[in-house]
């Protein structure tokens, strides 16, 4: 039987992780010109319909994918 | 005892487990394996063997997670692998692949260092490997490798077989050669650096996979880019230290969080540079603040889907985990005798496949971990414990994502004031 997780130290309330890109079409973004940004939200929409499903590579090779 | 790894020392597969459970409670004791299953939960299919196929090495590296750390198993394994041991290896993935149906799949010839293995004996390995996949299933080699050993010939011959090669380079080469020496206590900078300028020649961008380099935050963050852009690789990923809550990484000088400080610094130089290598850690800080996925080990909750084939045929764990204590990455599992379906229900790897259940309830509160995903599955350990709990570079990854988050949050406020005129 899996045990409860130990006890919450704190968060930090302050403090929103995730870009809020709800209000900007994603065309600016693409729109920017080759930037890494843009580069980014375009690795974003292909994982959107990545026929392998995601999933987290071996990080000891140096590797694209 | 059925098991290579089990023979090589660890007793039986009960020895293994009692000593995993008292080291690591949390996945080995606490994880209901057979309860999710019955709710539905599967398991997700191994995508990347790593094929250790030489257990020595010639150089020896002072941060080196095989050698350095905690687990001493590489001490009782074969030098090198014996075709038995690969090609059984090559079978039980061909029959994975066809049982689950899958669409890529990815060899990593690693060691030790690989190519002390001989690179037509690596040629051979592809090519085995390459046949006994599916017609439909994409397949990639590749190998990292110290570079020592990487000349024209070999270059040209990895080309050949289709093996991509990234190599392990640490910036400058004082800085490089203090970690990454000889065991004659030479530093290996200029043998690289020779290797890089071979691998770099546009008739080989074929074979050329890319960079890991393994953060130092004493060193210059930007002089070590600029070294490493220099060499025009593809792909450059930065590693933090392997690190643990009994082990702590060490925390040069006054900043709280060094790690973040130098990773920032290198982060604000290539943000700025037009855009050419890729570089996998701050892809994947992007892309988990945009609200997509990790590809990375070191951020984000991707399920992981790596299994490593040591020299013996022990299936084991990312070896990164040898630097928690001595028998954290085996399973009791080996090629020779089990299938890799089999290490699917193996708690170490159940508990890298299942996202927010494994984290700790303290990294479930902070808003962060939607983006660092824990971090790093080793950099979590803490004797007594185990895996479920905060990173031991927490305070590191807290910072850096905030300072990226800061960065791309500026560049989509810009873009998101109306145009006028």
């Amino acid at each position: 039987m899996e045990q409860a997780p130990e006890v919450a130290t704190g968060t930090d309330e302050g403090w929103t992780p995730v870009v809020d890109v709800s209000e900007l079409p994603a065309t600016a973004i693409l729109a920017s010109g080759d930037t890494v940004l843009a580069r980014s939200l375009r690795q974003v929409i292909r994982s959107l319909d990545d026929p392998h499903g995601v999933i987290a590579a071996f990080d000891s090779f140096a590797s694209d994918e | 005892m059925t098991s290579a790894a089990l023979a090589r020392g660890a007793g039986s597969a009960d020895d293994l487990r009692a000593t995993q459970m008292r080291a690591a409670p949390w996945p080995y004791a606490q994880l209901d394996i057979a309860g999710r299953l019955a709710a539905g939960w599967r398991p997700t299919p191994v995508h990347d063997v790593v094929l250790k196929v030489h257990q020595r090495c010639n150089l020896a590296c002072d941060y080196c997670y095989v050698y350095e750390h905690a687990d001493q198993s590489w001490r009782g394994r074969p030098p090198r692998m014996s075709p038995l041991v690969w090609q059984a290896t090559i079978a039980a993935l061909g029959r994975h692949a066809r049982r689950h149906a899958l669409k890529a799949v990815r060899l990593v010839l690693h060691g030790g260092e690989p190519l002390l293995y001989g690179a037509d004996r690596l040629g051979e390995i592809a090519a085995a490997f390459r046949s006994a996949m599916p017609d439909d299933c994409l397949t990639e080699v590749g190998m990292q490798t110290n570079g020592v050993r990487l000349d024209v010939a070999t270059v040209e011959a990895m080309q050949r077989y289709g093996i991509r090669v990234g190599v392990s380079v640490d910036g400058v080469a004082d800085d490089h050669d203090r970690h990454r020496r000889t065991h004659a206590g030479r530093g290996s900078y200029a043998a690289v650096r020779d290797a890089l300028e071979v691998l770099g020649r546009p008739e080989h961008a074929a074979a050329y996979a890319g960079i890991l380099c393994t953060v130092a935050p004493d060193t210059d963050p930007v002089a070590c880019y600029q070294q490493l852009i220099a060499f025009r690789p593809p792909t450059l990923d930065f590693l933090l230290p392997h690190a643990n809550h009994d082990e702590p990484p060490p925390r040069p000088g006054e900043s709280p969080t060094p790690y973040a400080d130098w990773l920032g610094a290198v982060f604000d130089r290539w943000y700025a540079d037009p855009p050419g290598t890729r570089v996998r850690l701050f892809e994947d800080v992007m892309s988990l603040l945009l609200g997509g996925p990790s590809r990375g080990e070191q951020l984000g909750l991707s399920p992981s889907a790596v299994v490593v084939v040591e020299s013996d045929g022990a299936i084991e764990q990312i070896d990164a985990l040898k630097t928690a204590y001595a028998g954290a990455a085996a399973t009791g599992l080996d090629v020779l005798h089990h299938e890799f379906d089999e290490v699917l229900r193996d708690p170490g790897i159940v508990a890298r496949q299942i996202g927010t259940d494994a984290l700790a309830a303290e990294c479930l509160a902070c808003p962060v971990h939607q983006v660092c995903g824990g971090g790093h599955y080793a950099h979590r350990y803490r004797r007594g414990l185990g895996f479920r709990h905060r990173s031991v570079y927490c305070d590191d990854l807290s910072a850096f994502i905030n300072h990226v988050n800061q960065r791309l949050s500026a560049d989509l406020r810009r873009l998101s004031v109306p145009r006028t005129g």
